[in-house]
């Protein structure tokens, strides 16, 4: 904390980012820039059905063409365990990843693969992928959740009974997981409110939209050494993954990160990756694999969509009596929706001492979901903000206000059992409130939402290394892929750490070989828990430097102080030396005792929990429903802006990808549960000119924990925007809308409703 | 895959009178190679008709302007006499895709790939326009309404090709307007698109109407009752009114991924009724 | 001596209800043993890769080795992971 409220030289400046130039000049070599020689090209045959048993594969005619070097089809992995197993940090059941990534008895969605063909070109592997004969028996197939939770609905996995039902059920459904939260009375609190609401809402899942689609080149030699190139938020889970799947010794895998066009979660998994190893392996050639922006919608994870029921009840004076929250979240074609994350921070936000939240983990026939920016928070999260607004409404309360009398502050205890340390909710309606944004005035059909949101925010596993080189100058490595500024922010604490000039700290992601295990860029950990270990490799540097001057100076290392960059004697008593700089230490490092180099690994705990509020103004087009953002502020308690630009831009990105998820993203099946917009033009994320300028406000309650005050930032921001959205619709024509997204054609259908 | 780059018009002619399975017309592209490189399409035999001068050229032939089928949006949209006599087509065309896409993008191809959504066919036909097509027998001349026939069918022969689009010179008291509906402010595709052109007096008394809708049918539509609905009045709330239900009338949608039946036909009145007041505006009415 | 504080459903599966328990324990190893000798069965439920321990209000994803000195309060919840 003391640390954290300190002058800083680098912290919290707009520094040039080490990775810029490369990325505006087009050197950024990003997944698919990758080549080597003798590469061969790999393609992957996926399911045209969406549900449908597998009743043969035929790969004689493929085999014999000229050109095709290797066939793999799910007979060529191993059968897994189905268990959940800790890979790294994240729990993961191998037998379902494997068959997600290639199919085995059934497919599960279209786009599901079926085989995959290496060849020389991307022609006859092209050709080859037509020559593979399936012969499928078509079963009836679900999408929908309601659907799907239906007793009559088709099963997608016989083995699959309801966990956390009593007694277990003794029939297969598609119901993987019933969990719930408790606490207080919900029906004591609901006979005490004035005035109780109770709401419906559905939401569609959404892509995480990364422009860059997945890509990897895969190499395996006849010694069993693999190396892989690919465009991943973690390289360790990369290698952790390819190593279950294929059973193969981690060590024996080299996973190199390319820079990355953009994750969000998606590049959590691994999809391609063990596809071109395994035909690798066979062809003993490496292998590139990039999938078409079809492909990514088809058959990579979306977050889920969703079914929910809300009922709040509140004191005619705003104060929430209690609230009854049921959640029916789509895992798609295997279990594991962030349904538990979902419930956990549906009312994470208030205190309320009557609630109850129950959860289901559901499957359909649909890519299995995957991380996606705060995974489950802010499907949870709309429903509730959007019901607690209307009850704003209905006892004509500003909707700031209403929060600020329920929010959790320092002390709160969250319905999923721990206490609230030091946040900073309040803190950020007070400044939405402050704010010009919200003293502004509106016009006619336009109205103004507000919504706020709640996302945990992790630590993990982390290592640094940071080699002082002879002239002063330093080497960062990290082990985690770049995605929002890390580069820059983790290279600015270690130049605040060790004194120097940031722009003399190169800064590095390193593959798999370089650095112990690192958990993924996500969760919002990479610059805090990233951050907390490049400290402890600077106090290792530091360290060493001390250890060195109390050598060339012959005083102990305790007589040696660190201030500043510049080593000292502690005192006239300690001797009477000239200070010495990182440089002036360093360049002697060979008569000392060879290279300085620092390193830290840590599993980094306290991460501080991260809340936000959001308002925006639309205008709403009442003969056709078009919505028109017209502004739209974010403000964050982000504990510390290490590069207040990079933060800025996490919560504009988070906004604007909430704004497309209110508006217009949605996935359009046919009646045979075929995707019908499997691309950016019919799959509509928000353009640029769809937006207005998004402001920002940063709130900084420090996080006791972190030496610079560091909480996570990136997710929080993609939690308000659907209910700040809506509430802005509701403002401006009188209708509160429940059905996501929020499209012209639905807005004009309540229009016509009401009139 | 044979790739071809003819000279002249009667090159283009002799290269696309052999047989060739799937032969395809290249102007700007930006519909054909994507649809190859999406894997939807393979043509056997490719002509190109950018090397054709009469093709790449807006030419003025004194009474008329002759716009070639590969001249590219771009430079329709620095054409300030095109802009002047037909502000609703040049901004029709200027709607499609991209800065990039507006490089290679033409109006001959947006009329040729016969898409019932193309963004500049309505406006083509509210403003009269035709187009010259070369073919073995020579030249003929077709109203651009009768060149689709139905979702990516035109009527324009194996054998034959769209060489220019003629637009009228700028005339007093006549102008058109295009508006089209998507739920993005760019690159999308018209869920509906309604395109009008007006001609007034000076007292602002409408004189003539074209009206025509894209995305509502499986061609554009031509909304016949628009003249004696427009005609003799100022285009005022209730004859506009009467405009938006003939529109509506006009309708004979799809349900698809873009759009309702209910929401397209809804659409197609509000739009058309906006499109005539610019449209009135630009002519000088008010 | 802590307090750890259990979910309903934890509860009533294991503890009779009981969603405060108050049980001796100085690391966080030796509180699930102690927890399980009174609440057979209940270790498997916690003591797992699928769970986070929150120490004071702040949560460990990997907690078995911390002490328990000076500590008062002890729950559970789900691993997050995050995108």
């Amino acid at each position: 904390m003391a640390t954290a409220l300190k002058d800083f030289k680098w912290v919290g400046t707009r520094a040039v980012r080490p990775d810029g130039v490369e990325k505006v000049t087009g050197r950024a070599k990003f997944g698919a820039d990758f080549s080597l020689p003798g590469m061969l090209i790999g393609k992957v045959l996926r399911s045209p059905h969406a549900h449908a048993k597998i009743k043969s594969i035929n790969i004689e005619a493929a085999r014999t063409l000229n050109g095709v070097k290797a066939i793999i089809t799910g007979s060529d992995f191993n059968e897994l365990p189905s268990e959940w197993v800790p890979a790294g940090e994240v729990q993961i059941n191998f037998r379902d990843l494997s068959r997600s990534i290639m199919a085995r008895n059934k497919v599960l969605f279209e786009g599901h693969p079926v085989a995959a063909v290496a060849a020389t070109s991307e022609i006859i592997a092209r050709e080859a992928l037509a020559l593979i004969k399936v012969e499928y028996e078509i079963l009836p197939h679900v999408i929908d959740v309601e659907a799907a939770m239906s007793p009559d609905a088709p099963i997608l996995h016989e083995d699959l009974f309801t966990a956390g039902v009593e007694p277990s059920p003794k029939t297969a459904s598609n119901i993987a997981k019933r969990v719930d939260y408790s606490s207080g009375n919900i029906d004591d609190g609901f006979k005490e409110a004035d005035v109780i609401i109770e709401k419906h809402f559905t939401t569609q899942p959404v892509h995480q939209g990364y422009i860059e689609p997945h890509a990897t080149v895969a190499s395996a030699s006849e010694d069993g050494q693999c190396s892989i190139w690919t465009s991943t938020q973690g390289q360790y889970v990369v290698r952790a993954y390819c190593s279950e799947v294929l059973q193969l010794d981690i060590s024996s895998i080299r996973v190199t990160p390319s820079e990355i066009g953009g994750g969000f979660g998606g590049k959590t998994t691994v999809y391609l990756e063990p596809l071109a190893l395994a035909l690798s392996k066979k062809a003993f050639r490496p292998v590139k694999m990039v999938m078409s922006r079809e492909e990514v919608f088809r058959s990579s994870g979306p977050t889920s969509g969703s079914s929910m029921k809300i009922k709040i009840g509140a004191r005619s004076d705003g104060t929430i009596t209690a609230a009854d929250v049921e959640l029916k979240y789509q895992a798609g074609a295997f279990p594991g929706s962030p349904i538990m994350p979902g419930c956990m921070c549906a009312l994470a936000p208030y205190n309320i001492s009557n609630a109850k939240v129950v959860g289901y983990d559901v499957v359909v026939n649909r890519p299995k979901v995957v991380a996606y920016r705060a995974p489950g928070a802010p499907i949870s999260e709309y429903a509730v903000e959007c019901v607690i607004n209307e009850i704003a409404t209905k006892l004509n309360i500003d909707p700031l206000d209403i929060r600020e009398k329920n929010a959790a502050k320092e002390g709160t205890r969250a319905l999923y059992g721990p206490q609230f340390g030091a946040i900073g909710y309040i803190e950020t309606l007070l400044a939405a409130r402050g704010s010009n944004h919200y003293k502004s005035k509106l016009h006619e059909n336009q109205g103004r939402g507000v919504a706020s949101g709640f996302w945990f925010n992790i630590g993990g596993e982390s290592c640094a290394t940071i080699n002082i080189n002879t002239d002063g100058t330093a080497e960062l490595v990290l082990g985690n892929p770049d995605i929002g500024g890390s580069r820059a922010s983790l290279a600015m604490i270690a130049a605040e750490a060790l004194g120097i000039d940031y722009n003399k700290v190169h800064p590095i992601i390193s593959d798999t070989s370089g650095l112990g295990y690192n958990f993924l860029t996500g969760g919002s950990r990479t610059t805090f828990a990233g951050g907390l270990a490049v400290n402890e490799a600077a106090e290792d540097v530091v360290r060493q430097i001390r250890e060195r001057a109390s050598k060339i100076w012959d005083i102990p290392e305790e007589a040696v102080t660190w201030e500043d960059g510049f080593v000292r004697p502690a005192g006239t008593n300690a001797g009477n030396f000239e200070p010495l700089s990182l440089a002036d230490v360093a360049g002697m490092a060979a008569k000392t005792g060879g290279p300085i180099s620092g390193h830290a690994q840590l599993n980094a705990q306290g991460a501080g929990p991260g809340f936000g509020t959001h308002i925006c103004d639309v205008e709403v087009d009442e003969e056709t429903g078009r919505v028109t953002i017209l502004r739209y502020t974010v403000v964050q308690d982000v504990g510390k802006a290490i590069h207040p630009s990079y933060v800025e831009g996490q919560m504009q990105g988070g906004a604007s990808q909430g704004i497309g998820w209110a508006l217009n993203e949605e996935y359009i099946y046919d009646e045979e549960g075929k995707l019908q917009n499997a691309g950016f033009l019919d799959y509509r994320i928000p353009v640029a000119s769809d937006l207005p300028m998004i402001d920002t406000i940063i709130v900084e309650v420090p996080n006791p924990r972190h030496p610079y005050g560091v909480k996570g930032v990136g997710e929080v921001p993609i939690v308000p925007p659907m209910a700040a959205v809506a509430g802005a619709i509701a403002d401006a024509i009188g209708v509160h809308l429940t059905d996501l997204p929020m499209s012209p054609p639905r807005i004009l259908k309540e229009l016509n409703k009401k009139q | 895959m044979i790739y071809e780059r003819p000279n002249t018009v009667s090159e283009a002619v002799e290269i696309l009178s052999k047989s060739h399975e799937k032969k395809s017309i290249l102007a700007g592209g930006t519909d054909l190679l994507v649809q190859m490189r999406s894997g939807y399409y393979r043509p056997s035999h490719i002509v190109d008709i950018k090397n054709i001068p009469e093709a790449t050229q807006i030419r003025d032939d004194g009474d008329t302007f002759l716009v070639g089928a590969g001249v590219p949006g771009a430079q329709l949209s620095e054409h300030v006499e095109l802009i002047k006599a037909w502000p609703g087509v040049i901004e029709a065309m200027d709607l499609i895709g991209s800065t990039q896409i507006q490089g290679r993008a033409t109006l001959g191809g947006n009329l040729c790939n016969a898409s019932p959504a193309a963004d500049s066919v309505p406006a083509m036909i509210a403003a009269d326009a035709t187009c010259i097509i070369a073919g073995p027998n020579g030249y003929r001349e077709e109203k651009i309404e009768n060149v689709v026939t139905a979702p990516g069918v035109s009527s324009i022969a194996n054998n034959e090709f769209v060489v220019s689009i003629r637009l009228a010179k700028f005339k007093t008291g006549r102008a058109d307007a295009y508006l089209r509906f998507i739920p993005r402010t760019e690159m999308d595709i018209a869920v509906v698109g309604a395109a009008v052109c007006v001609l007034i007096d000076k007292k602002g008394i409408c004189l003539n109407a074209k009206v025509s809708l894209g995305a509502v049918a499986p061609t554009q539509v031509v909304i016949e009752t628009a003249p004696q609905i427009l005609i003799g009045t100022r285009l005022d709330e209730e004859t506009l009114d009467k405009l938006a239900k003939a529109a509506r009338a006009s309708c004979n949608p799809i349900d698809d991924k873009r759009g309702t039946i209910e929401y397209r036909t809804s659409v197609a009145g509000v739009l058309t009724k906006r499109a005539a007041k610019i449209a009135f505006d630009r002519a000088g009415g008010a | 001596m802590v307090k750890v504080i259990l979910t309903e459903s934890l509860a009533k599966k294991y503890t009779s209800g009981e969603t405060q328990i108050t049980i001796e324990a100085n690391t966080i190893q030796k509180l699930f043993v102690n927890l399980n000798e009174r609440y057979p069965g209940i270790n498997k439920a916690l003591n797992h890769e699928g769970i986070s321990v929150v120490i004071d209000g702040e949560i460990f994803q990997d907690a078995l080795y911390e002490r328990l000195e000076g500590v008062s309060e002890i729950c559970f919840i789900p691993r997050i992971g995050g995108g």
